[in-house]
């Protein structure tokens, strides 16, 4: 989250702040579970006088502390994919990273597409990866397709031959898999051990994932039979590059900075802040009862509106009395009526030297009618 | 006050009453009985998951949560029930690990049972929707009141501290009748006590049911007040703060254990919230459990019996002839 922060507050300060105000990035720690959350939260509020805006609650925590900052009407930024989002009911609770139940609908949809009709789902036990299941199998069963195994994998374990074994009685002819890197290695390589990789479709593009599992499987094996599944990104302007340039440019404050760069979220939470900038600006107050009702107003599209690709380009075009659209580094931003903005999937394929090139997008009405 | 410190010191508050009830179950069954039960947070849990399950309404409602039963009953039902769960549970874990196991032994066996009980809660995913756990569990009496967010906050004090009192009384009555003495007796020497006719096994259980029960509601209280319930928040480790909470506050001893509870989870644990950022995002957090074996070290070794230690107590000799 500081690898988006920290370079989105940085070329705000540079550009002359907000309204005259110098921005900041507090780290506030919520320890992770529903229970620690809660007065971590109200703690927050409680110390922090000069609390603008918040970039979380993460998926851990979310369902319990988000009824807390919209009630103290502290417009949130949430980081959760946890469903229950998908139909928030939170005014102050806006989401730029896709649901997680959405992105099993996307895979569902992309396996379908590429001919595959016996899938097996092999996600981690972690609230991130079993939220995409019930979508997963509810789509590729709508498609025509069926999911002959669906295996919940303690994370990090050192074997799961057991599991492979189990898996591959039922003669999948794709894998759909979500974990961490470690597991998602161990369990591909055990499936390349016992009987060689078949195709996989996951979620992750980042370098962690591809030296992990291109270590494990070989990186030859990770192009031929691996896809990745993520949010689209699509042709951007210059809010990447801007992005990217700032981020290898907080090199002092955030450690190894080059390591983000391929993070699908990281942008998300520096287009958040410049968001949450924006929308101050146009409704000159950092109050975020008042602000919070402007943010679709900078992001989403509209007839008239002037497409700006970073927050210095934005604030010169309010200033001269323009409607804006903010288009970010993590893609286009369109807020639907329950304050989620998704625009839809992207297929990845890795390179033999960890790179990554694109091999379709999946639009998000397809995604919404499967998801039905 | 302004409502932002109003709200953290109430939520502080029902936080504190929670902590307390389940440090004067645990301490049921490990001060005054000597049952050393490190599975005490699976029984918390389940109170938790039985109140949430059961003000939740049927899972088949809910279009992202999956979980067994479900029931809309009004309060007080589903604390109720969650003692009534804990109860039960207790008593078949109690069965099977109170019978023939040696103390040492029957502390293994209840370690295992808490790893066992989060495994099969996070991968058994349509028994209490897995990893993502249970929420948006509805507030007790919210609809009725319909007070402002901090005034429900304050309500929620109160309630949680007649709580606190209805568990106390019982407690302290249990502990003071003759039969708290016989299971002090059983504690401090279970073969004498079984040498007087005290049957041992049944003795342990009772206490072991009665403790559990008192975590289910204390579960209960809690996951009414925050709304959401998931593994992540009864790892075995928060077994280790309450144990460390009596022998800080003082084993055996009712209000020392109050003291404890007062004194580990909230104000050693919630310090740390105020300490600055230090290393990766994380790193307090961390050292925090480490902070809390210490102390538990450190009393062990230099105040054994605690700040407020359990009276000694002394009984007339009866009259000759």
């Amino acid at each position: 989250m500081a690898a988006g922060c920290i370079p989105a507050v940085n070329l705000i300060n540079q550009a002359g702040g907000v309204l005259g105000h110098k921005l900041e990035c507090v780290v506030a720690d919520t320890r992770g579970d529903p229970a620690d959350a809660v007065p971590a939260a109200s703690q927050l509020l409680a110390t922090q006088s000069n609390l603008v805006g918040i970039l979380g609650p993460s998926s851990d925590e979310a369902d319990a502390t988000a009824p807390i900052f919209n009630d103290s009407k502290m417009t949130m930024m949430g980081d959760t994919g946890a469903a229950s989002f998908d139909q928030n009911a939170y005014p102050y609770f806006w989401r730029l990273t896709p649901a997680d139940d959405v992105k099993g609908t996307a895979m569902a949809i992309w396996g379908r597409q590429k001919g595959f009709s016996h899938a097996a789902a092999v996600f981690g036990n972690d609230i991130g990866s079993q939220t995409d299941v019930p979508t997963l199998v509810k789509a590729f069963t709508k498609l025509g397709g069926t999911i002959v195994s669906n295996e919940s994998l303690a994370l990090d374990q050192g074997d799961y031959r057991t599991e492979v074994a189990r898996m591959l009685a039922t003669n999948p002819d794709v894998l759909f898999i979500e974990a961490d890197a470690q597991t998602e290695a161990t369990f591909l390589a055990n499936l390349k051990d016992l009987h060689g990789l078949i195709p996989v479709i996951g979620t992750s593009l980042d370098q962690a994932m591809y030296q992990a599992v291109g270590g494990a499987i070989g990186a030859q094996n990770m192009h031929d039979f691996y896809t990745t599944i993520r949010p689209l990104i699509g042709s951007l302007g210059t809010s990447t590059k801007t992005y990217d340039q700032a981020l290898l440019a907080s090199g002092s404050q955030v450690p190894k900075p080059d390591q983000w760069i391929s993070d699908p979220f990281c942008p998300a939470h520096y287009d958040e802040v410049n968001l949450l900038a924006l929308s101050m600006i146009a409704a000159n107050s950092t109050t975020p009862s008042t602000y919070n009702s402007y943010i679709p107003q900078v992001a989403n599209p509209g007839s008239g509106k002037t497409l700006v690709y970073s927050f210095d380009e934005g604030q010169k075009a309010l200033a001269a009395g323009k409607q804006i659209q903010y288009v970010g580094a993590s893609g286009f931003i369109d807020f639907n009526k329950f304050n989620n903005s998704t625009t839809g999937f992207e297929a990845f394929q890795f390179q033999l030297d960890g790179s990554t090139v694109s091999l379709g997008t999946i639009p998000i009405d397809e995604i919404t009618q499967a998801n039905s | 006050m302004s409502i932002a410190w109003q709200f953290y010191i109430s939520s502080i508050l029902v936080y504190l009453g929670v902590d307390v009830m389940a440090c004067w179950g645990l301490n049921l069954q490990f001060g005054v009985t000597g049952i050393m039960n490190f599975a005490y947070i699976v029984f918390q849990a389940a109170g938790a998951y039985t109140a949430a399950i059961l003000t939740l309404g049927p899972s088949s409602r809910s279009l992202f949560q999956h979980y067994i039963g479900g029931a809309n009953l009004p309060f007080p039902i589903p604390i109720i029930a969650a003692g009534a769960v804990g109860a039960l549970l207790s008593l078949v874990v109690g069965t099977f690990t109170l019978r023939r196991l040696r103390v040492d032994y029957q502390a293994m066996v209840m370690l295992i049972v808490s790893l066992i009980a989060i495994n099969v809660a996070t991968n058994q995913v349509d028994l209490v929707n897995g990893s993502a756990g249970l929420s948006l569990v509805p507030k007790p009496l919210s609809q009725v009141l319909n007070l402002d967010l901090v005034n429900y906050q304050w309500f929620y004090v109160a309630l949680t501290a007649v709580v606190c009192v209805i568990v106390f009384l019982f407690v302290h009555q249990v502990t003071r009748s003759p039969l708290g003495r016989t299971l002090r007796a059983i504690r401090d020497n279970e073969h004498s006590a079984a040498a007087l006719g005290k049957n041992v096994t049944r003795f342990r259980l009772l206490a072991f049911v009665l403790g559990g029960a008192i975590a289910g509601v204390s579960g209960a209280i809690l996951v009414e007040f925050i709304g959401t319930w998931a593994p992540g928040s009864w790892t075995y480790a928060e077994t280790f703060v309450l144990f460390t909470a009596i022998i800080v506050g003082g084993t055996g001893n009712n209000l020392g254990v109050a003291v404890g509870a007062l004194l580990v989870p909230v104000v050693f644990l919630e310090a740390t919230r105020f300490l600055p950022p230090i290393g990766y995002p994380g790193l307090i957090d961390a050292l925090q459990w480490v902070a809390v074996g210490l102390l538990a070290l450190l009393f062990l070794w230099r105040w054994p019996r605690g700040v407020i230690p359990e009276r000694r107590r002394r009984f007339r000799k009866p009259a000759p002839g």
